[in-house]
């Protein structure tokens, strides 16, 4: 069984989960360093199931009379999902996590895969909500306010259980609502993406998540979210060209851009303007629902693969700028790889994030016949002129005001 | 005794009876001021939920149903007990129990009503609205049979409560606040559960649903006690 690919993606995971689980029940007297042990082996644990994963030839497991089918793009997913996850526990060996990070986020990779593979589609909604319900905990981390931050995360994803099921069954029943199911999946996805209007979540989960959890919540989850819901619409493509799926989309996705950037402008300090900058790639990320086939999952995995990188490098300098309240001026590094994380997220050129965004941004004209996509992708730039404008107030700030003249001779 | 012969026992309880126990239950979930009650109608209300999945669902996968909604709310009692049920810690002073944050029930801005009347108010609200829509026949839930008319007034009324109790929860929640509104999408769920599963009786799907239940009940209650953990050590 240790062939299947589905096998391995969801019984590795949650043995993983056990055994460190179970290591972070270690007596006291090893508190000290124990952090860092879970963390290493995580890091073991993903790259193990990584190299499985990789090996693995089985396509397929039937479970009561549903599939599991793992696609080549499910195996990238799922591959990268594990990557991130390493790449995270490494950080984590320096910089502790939250100690349910390690147990929890590697039991989140079952449901996430099996979210992915299901067939039908409908039921991955489910392994949605399990996965949510998995991860809420991970967001709670201590901090005044971060459990009501996880509820309310945990609530859009209830909410848009109802939509993802009604989707999968109108899918095969007559219509009977007049919406259709294309537009139940699309008010679903924006909930669980954060999409405007259901954007609420969003920055305060960004600003409460802990640094080395915001990359897989925001990056690896999200990418499976999109994945999942990619497949789903490969296998309905006239869904896709639903006008009002489209409309819904890039209104929101672009709405979202805006909104992001905007904040991002305001601004008032390194953790708002991260979280306003997530808020604008994540409006970015519901448009690639648009691009078809082939076209969407490739944006999407660069797209989503620069946002885990940029959200990784700003986990990494936050930490190194932490604790010290001289912030960037004695570690100028630290405040240069921040920013330069700040930039991956915007996707500019000479980064890792531009990939997608250039994908993304050259696709969305085509898809509409009339202006509609250049009014877009001219909304989408201001956002990022914008966003840009916020890293640039950070990065140099404006010098300390001279003091008054009159103080000045009066002193003398 | 079988699940059948209990199930002819409770005959006079099942179809409309059985919906009015459902929604009604939750309209006191919604509106009781203190958690140990909203527990107590919740586990009412899952006996009630029972009974309607009966009519949709084998018996047998039914019961299914009602030992995760008690075990749910086992959870929740086990967790209210550690959370005192939202009140303060039983070991504070006086001079930090006067400090404590954790939102007494309240009172409805300047009007000397309690904030349960507005609560129960907005419950009663909702549910005339869930009965006003199950009796017209456009609102009709699709696919429905018509011997099973009375599903339609337990979904609306579940999906209608669930939503207000999440939208009533406090902000910032409080430990006993979040429990309250763990309960509300717990509702949520249930009610979309009952019409859900007269479309699909899969067992995947079915223990899916209850894995559900059970992973959101579990989430609710670490949730609750970190936001305790939060409250005592801001304020102590």
């Amino acid at each position: 069984m240790l062939n299947s690919g589905p096998f391995l993606l969801i019984i590795g995971p949650l043995v993983g989960a056990a055994a460190t689980g179970l290591a972070a029940m270690l007596p006291v007297g090893a508190a000290r360093w124990r952090p860092a042990a879970l963390a290493g082996l995580g890091l073991l644990l993903a790259v193990a199931l990584g190299l499985l994963l990789a090996l693995a030839d089985g396509e397929a497991w039937v479970v009561y009379g549903r599939s599991l089918l793992l696609t080549p793009e499910g195996r990238t997913l799922c591959l990268g999902l594990l990557l991130l996850l390493a790449a995270s526990y490494a950080l984590a060996l320096v910089w502790p996590a939250p100690d349910a990070f390690v147990p929890l986020s590697l039991a989140a990779v079952s449901p996430l895969a099996a979210m992915v593979m299901i067939r039908p589609f409908a039921l991955g909604a489910l392994f949605l909500l399990l996965a949510a319900a998995l991860l809420a905990p991970v967001l709670a981390t201590g901090r005044p306010g971060s459990a009501g931050t996880a509820w309310r995360y945990l609530v859009m994803v209830v909410a848009a259980l109802p939509l993802f099921l009604l989707a999968g069954w109108l899918a095969a029943a007559p219509a009977v609502l007049p919406w259709g199911a294309a537009r139940v999946l699309a008010a679903a996805a924006l909930l669980v993406l954060g999409g405007f209007p259901f954007v609420l979540w969003v920055r305060p989960a960004a600003r409460q998540a802990a640094p080395l959890v915001r990359p897989f919540l925001f990056g690896g989850v999200q990418w499976a979210m999109v994945g999942f819901l990619l497949g789903w619409l490969a296998a309905s493509p006239d869904w896709q060209v639903d006008p009002g799926f489209q409309a819904w989309l890039r209104w929101s996705g672009g709405a979202t851009a805006l909104l992001g950037g905007l904040l991002a402008a305001l601004a008032r300090d390194r953790d708002e303007l991260v979280a306003s900058l997530l808020l604008l790639d994540l409006g970015l990320g519901i448009l690639t629902l648009l691009l078809p086939g082939a076209m969407g999952w490739q944006t999407a995995v660069a797209l989503f693969g620069g946002r885990s990188v940029a959200l990784l490098l700003l986990g990494a300098a936050e930490l190194l700028l932490a604790g010290r309240a001289s912030g960037g001026r004695s570690r100028p590094w630290a405040l240069a790889l921040w920013a330069y994380g700040c930039l991956t997220l915007l996707g500019l050129p000479l980064t890792v994030g531009f990939a997608g965004r250039w994908a993304l941004l050259g696709a969305l004209p085509g898809l509409s016949d009339g202006p509609g996509g250049g009014v877009l992708v001219g909304l989408l730039l201001l956002a990022l002129a914008a966003g840009l404008g916020g890293v640039g107030r950070r990065v140099w700030p404006p010098a300390a005001a001279a003091p008054p003249k009159a103080d000045v001779e009066a002193a003398g | 005794m079988t699940i059948f012969d209990w199930l002819e026992r409770l005959e006079f309880l099942r179809g409309e009876p059985a919906a009015w126990l459902a929604a009604l239950t939750a309209v006191v979930i919604v509106a009781a001021p203190d958690v140990r009650l909203m527990l107590l109608a919740l586990a009412a209300h899952y006996f009630g939920a029972f009974l309607l999945f009966t009519e949709v669902l084998d018996p047998r996968l039914a019961v299914v149903k009602l030992l995760v909604g008690w075990f749910v709310c086992l959870i929740f009692y086990m967790t209210g007990r550690q959370i005192n049920w939202g009140r303060p810690p039983v070991d504070l002073t006086p001079a930090e129990a006067a400090q404590w944050r954790e939102r007494a029930p309240g009172r409805l801005a300047n009007l000397p009503a309690p904030l349960w009347t507005a609560r129960a108010g907005l419950a009663g609200l909702a549910l005339l609205l869930a009965w006003w829509l199950a009796g017209r026949p456009n609102f009709y839930l699709p696919l429905l049979p018509a011997e099973l008319a009375p599903l339609n007034l337990a979904v609306y009324a579940l999906l209608a409560l669930g939503l207000l109790q999440m939208a009533l929860a406090e902000q910032p929640p409080g430990a006993g606040g979040l429990l309250g509104a763990g309960m509300g999408a717990l509702l949520f769920l249930t009610g979309f559960a009952l019409f859900y599963n007269t479309l699909d009786q899969s067992l995947i799907g079915l223990g899916l649903l209850a894995a559900v239940n059970l992973a959101v009940a579990l989430a609710v209650s670490y949730l609750a006690l970190a936001r305790r953990n939060e409250c005592v050590n801001s304020e102590l």
